[in-house]
């Protein structure tokens, strides 16, 4: 029962999990597996404290969305200079898809979104684990919604 | 759920059919302490995402896997073994839900107190009657205390507290009394009240422990407490030492031979162990009595977990645990370990020392999250619906 090892049991049970939960909030695999590389680096020096609540995937799902949306914040500029490049989408493509609209929100509203639609978390849950309100948590993801919303009732040929 | 809501849900799901297979290097790097991928890689992460040096990445960014011994190892990890990704072992079936299996151990209270607000379960005041507290999220600067009777299915508000209340917050009962502490100006002050409600009272402050830490902020460290013999006992969570007060009221004064420990559950002190299940040095304040630590385990009061095992600290008997990652040892008999069947289904599960027997929490869904189980010595919980669902042992 040494702490390392069962960090270890915990990352190899639950390390899929958070790489696919990564992925939801960045949109690329590259930034998903830095985020929870990180997240869990953090989680080491924690571990025995995390590990006696017995929570530590909240714990490190938690650290994920906040290292997430701080690494937006210093890479903002670069994300502006770096233009993404327009991909050419087939006509054929028939399930509406919002994936792309997702990476255009901003980090926070992104973060808000797949914790409530993919992680199935309340406002509650969301407000304590990106330190926000939860009135900050509703009008965020009504902000996304809004503008997700815009996309689904556009007419498919304009888009 | 409206259209675009809807709509998210399905994004999701498919993208989630299409997240590319995680780096293979990655779970090994994780479970290396201080082998990690230089910063540089979220850069070039970062310039990767706008596809323009794709060919590059898998190149420089997946750093090589072998742990290398590195000059920033802090002292506490340097010693440390090289962990290990054990298989898990898998089981013929997952076990029954615990609620069949042990239905004696297991209350179903309300999440939410006649008000509405959200109660947060501590501890049973007994067998029939669960502490917990209301707290608005955020600072609320009158949480209450209120217990849940499971026979009659009602809640009781006892006290209204006048500073904000912590999930970590001590809360001990014993001699007709509840007790918790709060911080008010660097002080720690020990509070009560009858265990069947009424005005909170200071029986003793002290300044609290700190650790000054200029980029998280300051580290406050509170006390644990316990009841019992007539006294109120108290031990700080950073350096230890049991101190005591009468509960009628008195000098406080230190328990000789508790240097640097902590405690654990009434009449029981120990020291810490490093995070791990239980605590070592157990010396009883009741009697004297002091036991010894078995080599190579972590106990409670009478079992111990080592690997995936469970032996009684005497030796005398040893249980192979029907599952792996024993994380938690509470009340001294549930084992939270986790089960694999053959179809790759994922569990968690208590296997109960006492009788024996195994019931699974939950089964995982890999596209959705766990609940959260929250342990304490004496007890286990978790959110189901609009229920806590709260493990404990009810003979105690």
């Amino acid at each position: 029962m040494d702490d390392a090892p069962d960090l270890a049991d915990f990352v190899a049970n639950r390390g899929h999990a958070l790489f696919r939960y990564a992925y939801m909030l960045t949109g690329n695999p590259h930034d998903a597996a830095d985020l929870v590389q990180e997240a869990v680096m953090r989680l080491r020096n924690s571990w025995p404290r995390v590990q006696r609540k017995h929570d530590p995937e909240s714990y490190v799902k938690t650290t994920i969305a906040r290292l997430h949306i701080s690494f937006w914040r210093r890479r903002r500029r670069e994300h502006l200079v770096w233009e993404v490049p327009e991909q050419p989408r087939s006509e054929a493509e028939s399930p509406l898809d919002l994936w792309d609209e997702l990476a255009k929100l901003p980090k926070r509203q992104r973060a808000v979104l797949v914790l409530r639609y993919y992680e199935d978390r309340s406002d509650v849950e969301i407000a304590e684990m990106l330190d926000i309100s939860p009135g900050t948590v509703r009008s965020q993801a009504s902000r996304a919604l809004g503008k997700l919303r815009d996309t689904v009732t556009r007419p498919r040929s304009l888009r | 759920m409206n259209d675009v809501e809807k709509e998210l849900r399905r994004t999701f799901a498919r993208a989630e059919a299409r997240i590319p297979a995680m780096p293979p290097d990655l779970l090994r790097q994780m479970a290396v302490p201080r082998v990690r991928r230089r910063r540089r890689g979220l850069a070039l992460a970062s310039v990767a995402a706008t596809g323009l040096v794709i060919s590059v990445t898998s190149a420089v960014v997946w750093q090589a896997p072998e742990p290398r011994p590195t000059v920033t190892s802090p002292p506490n990890v340097t010693a440390r073994p090289t962990p290990r990704i054990k298989e898990s072992r898998t089981v013929e079936r997952i076990a029954a839900p615990l609620e069949q299996v042990l239905p004696s151990v297991i209350a179903v209270v309300p999440r939410k107190v006649p008000n509405g607000e959200a109660f947060t379960p501590k501890l049973f005041t007994d067998a029939g009657t669960l502490l917990g507290y209301v707290s608005k999220k955020g600072y609320d600067p009158a949480p209450a205390l209120w217990t849940y009777n499971l026979e009659s299915q009602t809640f009781q508000h006892l006290a209204t507290i006048d500073s904000p209340i912590a999930p970590v917050n001590s809360l001990a009962v014993g001699e007709g009394v509840i007790a918790w502490f709060k911080y008010v100006d660097r002080d720690i002050h020990i509070m009560t009240i009858p265990v069947t409600g009424g005005d909170p009272r200071t029986v003793v402050s002290f300044p609290a422990e700190l650790d000054v830490d200029k980029v998280n902020g300051d580290s406050i460290y509170g006390v644990e407490l316990a009841i019992g013999d007539g006294k109120i006992f108290w031990s700080s969570t950073k350096s230890g030492g049991v101190h005591q007060l009468p509960v009628s009221g008195g000098e406080p004064s230190f328990t000789p031979g508790t240097e640097g420990l902590g405690l654990f559950r009434w009449p029981w002190a120990g020291r810490p162990n490093d995070g791990r299940v239980g605590v070592t040095n157990l010396l009883n304040l009741s009697t004297g009595e002091r036991l010894d630590d078995p080599a190579q385990a972590a106990c409670d009061l009478t079992w111990c977990l080592s690997g995936n095992q469970a032996t009684r600290r005497d030796g005398s008997q040893a249980v192979d645990l029907p599952g792996d990652h024993p994380r938690s040892l509470v009340a001294d008999r549930f084992v939270t370990i986790s089960q694999i069947d053959k179809q790759g289904r994922k569990a968690e599960a208590i296997f109960d020392l006492a009788t024996s027997r195994v019931g699974r929490l939950w089964i995982h869904n890999d596209h959705k999250a766990s609940p959260t189980l929250y342990t304490s010595t004496e007890t286990l919980h978790f959110k189901r619906g609009d229920k806590w669902v709260v493990i404990h042992d009810a003979d105690r």
